[in-house]
């Protein structure tokens, strides 16, 4: 089953192409990388199909339904985003921050009851946020603050999941942690991930799929061990790498 | 931390949920009863009793009281509507900074207010053109704001209303330095916030009522909105929808309390920050928990107002300013070093 269909998408930033006449399908349990240099319109794309953003051109199929004709509280409940972006100005604890996951599944009146709570308190436990439930978040390092929402994420529990360069400001173990929590959780076999990815070595590990976002409109989409040459990723960043096969498995270092 | 602990503090627990609300509903009451007996001719509990009793002897404390039931009343209904329009203004320009003067509703009723004053209007007429100024300012700033694709962004939203604003000050000074002087005290204590009509503003009282009403349905949806424009979208709040909302009710709210008790500053800015503080950050106890805080500061303050120096009354936003500015800092102080 397909999750997210694109039909001959084509989205611009003034004068820029992301891409054009794209057509994709995102199914089931596929686990999606989003790879390109920046500001070539990977967080753009990311948004348009999260349906937060129009398209100049095409169609986006969600479930089989035009996505931009879906009410915003239903796609809410089937897609979930992680943004960059993630400061917040407003006093709030870190259970209560979480909490907001909730929030397309509540009616108008309905507070969050104990069993949300108990969820919320599991969730951060993962993320290795218990003990910091009622710190505020203005108090939160980087990491743990993507830690958060992370486990936001989570809560919301979306069936199809955008992550915007989920591994920032994570150490190393983290970053590992965090990718397989993900992977574990978002990608079963009626969910899919897709996510925007700096390392090249974690995309080869945890994707099975790959786009990459080349500029002037080329993209370049496929199975991962396909897709992932050195070539197609000498021309992605314009930077020469060097593949070396360690424990199985290609791994590529820039020059 | 024991995850016994954390049940005990988990914020949407139904038994500490509404503590806050509570205490501030008491503190209310007690705001009441000391507006109520204290002043110049001091009425003792026997009498107030007597009086909520019906058994009206209609004696000269009879008057007083019921004349100090009205101006505590508006005081009440004066700081509630503030303070519930500063709470949403700063979610609507997600800047914690915002008050409802910010977008220039108080700057044009004021010029409307002091524009009759300078007429040698009164009454009815200065309160008539106050809100024509305020709903005048209030449609200025929602066209202006418009971008070209028919939304608005809070950074937008803001410099129109602070330019307006500004503009409204330079025809405030200019009507100031234009008036004979017997006009200019009326208008500097209209411009500092007077509680001393003696009818009470049943207006104000449901406008206070509609828009806390109109406002708790979305308060959840505040929530969300504070954490940021996309990931509210993401998470289903119909942003542009919920924006007007929030400007219609809150900009209604301020001209309200600008129109039946002048400029009372401080009230707006600080009250909802003070909510926060001491943990309200969920906007649907924080929506109430800002009318019944707005409330009672402005009756105490109004209360000092007319008895500190009396016979001589000041103005009531002197005296909000004059608790609220020590209070805040201190509260700030000590959450900053925990």
């Amino acid at each position: 089953m397909n999750l997210l269909e694109l039909r001959n998408l084509s989205i611009s930033i003034g004068t820029k192409t992301v891409c054009e006449d794209l057509s994709l399908k995102i199914g089931a349990g596929q686990c999606w990388g989003i790879l390109g240099q920046n500001g070539i319109g990977k967080t753009t794309l990311l948004q348009t199909l999260a349906g937060l953003r129009p398209p100049d051109h095409g169609e986006i199929l969600l479930k089989g339904a035009p996505l931009l004709q879906l009410h915003t509280r239903m796609i809410a409940r089937e897609i979930g985003v992680l943004f960059q972006d993630n400061r917040e100005l407003f006093p709030s604890t870190v259970l209560e921050s979480a909490l907001i996951g909730r929030h397309p599944y509540l009616k108008r009146w309905q507070w969050e009851n104990q069993e949300d709570i108990d969820k919320a308190l599991r969730t951060l436990q993962t993320m290795e946020l218990d003990g910091m439930a009622h710190r505020d978040v203005s108090t939160l390092s980087g990491g743990e603050h993507q830690r958060l929402q992370i486990a936001t994420l989570l809560i919301q529990n979306p069936n199809l999941s955008l992550l915007d360069e989920p591994i920032n400001h994570l150490d190393l173990r983290h970053q590992i942690q965090a990718l397989k929590t993900l992977t574990q959780h978002l990608c079963q076999p009626d969910r899919a991930l897709v996510m925007v990815l700096h390392d090249v070595n974690l995309a080869a590990r945890f994707c099975d799929h790959v786009l990459l976002v080349c500029g002037e409109g080329i993209i370049n989409q496929g199975r991962t061990d396909e897709i992932l040459t050195l070539e197609n990723l000498d021309n992605l960043y314009g930077y020469p790498l060097r593949q070396l096969e360690t424990g199985g498995r290609a791994v590529f270092i820039p020059e | 931390m024991k995850s016994g602990n954390l049940h005990h503090h988990a914020p949407a627990h139904p038994g500490r949920r509404y503590t806050l609300l509570i205490v501030l509903g008491l503190l209310a009451v007690g705001s009441f009863l000391f507006a109520l007996t204290t002043g110049s001719v001091a009425i003792d509990w026997q009498h107030l009793w007597q009086a909520v009793n019906g058994e009206a002897d209609g004696s000269q404390h009879q008057l007083i009281l019921e004349l100090r039931l009205s101006r505590t009343i508006n005081a009440f209904t004066c700081g509630g509507l503030l303070a519930l329009a500063g709470a949403l203004l700063q979610v609507l320009l997600r800047n914690p900074l915002a008050d409802p003067y910010i977008l220039g509703v108080s700057g044009g009723a004021s010029v409307g207010a002091l524009g009759a004053i300078l007429l040698g209007l009164g009454g009815l007429w200065i309160t008539g053109s106050a809100f024509f100024g305020a709903i005048l300012s209030i449609l200025l700033v929602f066209v202006l704001a418009h971008e070209h694709k028919g939304s608005w962004t809070p950074t937008r939203l803001l410099l129109t209303g602070v330019v307006i604003a500004a503009g409204w000050g330079a025809l405030i000074s200019f009507i100031l330095v234009i008036s004979p002087d017997t006009h200019l005290r009326g208008m500097l204590f209209w411009l500092m916030g007077d509680l001393s009509q003696t009818n009470t503003s049943i207006t104000g009282v449901i406008v206070l009522l509609a828009g806390l009403l109109l406002s708790l349905p979305m308060a959840r949806d505040l929530n969300v909105m504070v954490r940021g424009d996309l990931r509210a979208s993401a998470l289903g709040i119909p942003l542009n929808t919920l924006r007007m909302q929030i400007y219609v009710i809150s900009a209604l709210l301020t001209a309200t309390a600008v129109t039946f008790a002048g400029n009372i500053g401080f009230v707006g800015l600080i009250i909802p920050h003070f909510m926060r503080l001491l943990g309200a950050h969920d906007h649907r106890i924080l929506l109430p928990a800002c009318v019944l805080m707005g409330g009672s500061l402005v009756i105490v303050a109004d209360t000092l107002a007319r008895t500190l120096l009396a016979p001589q009354q000041l103005p009531v936003g002197i005296v909000t300013a004059i608790i609220g500015v020590p209070v805040f800092l201190y509260l700030l102080q000590k959450n900053s070093t925990r």
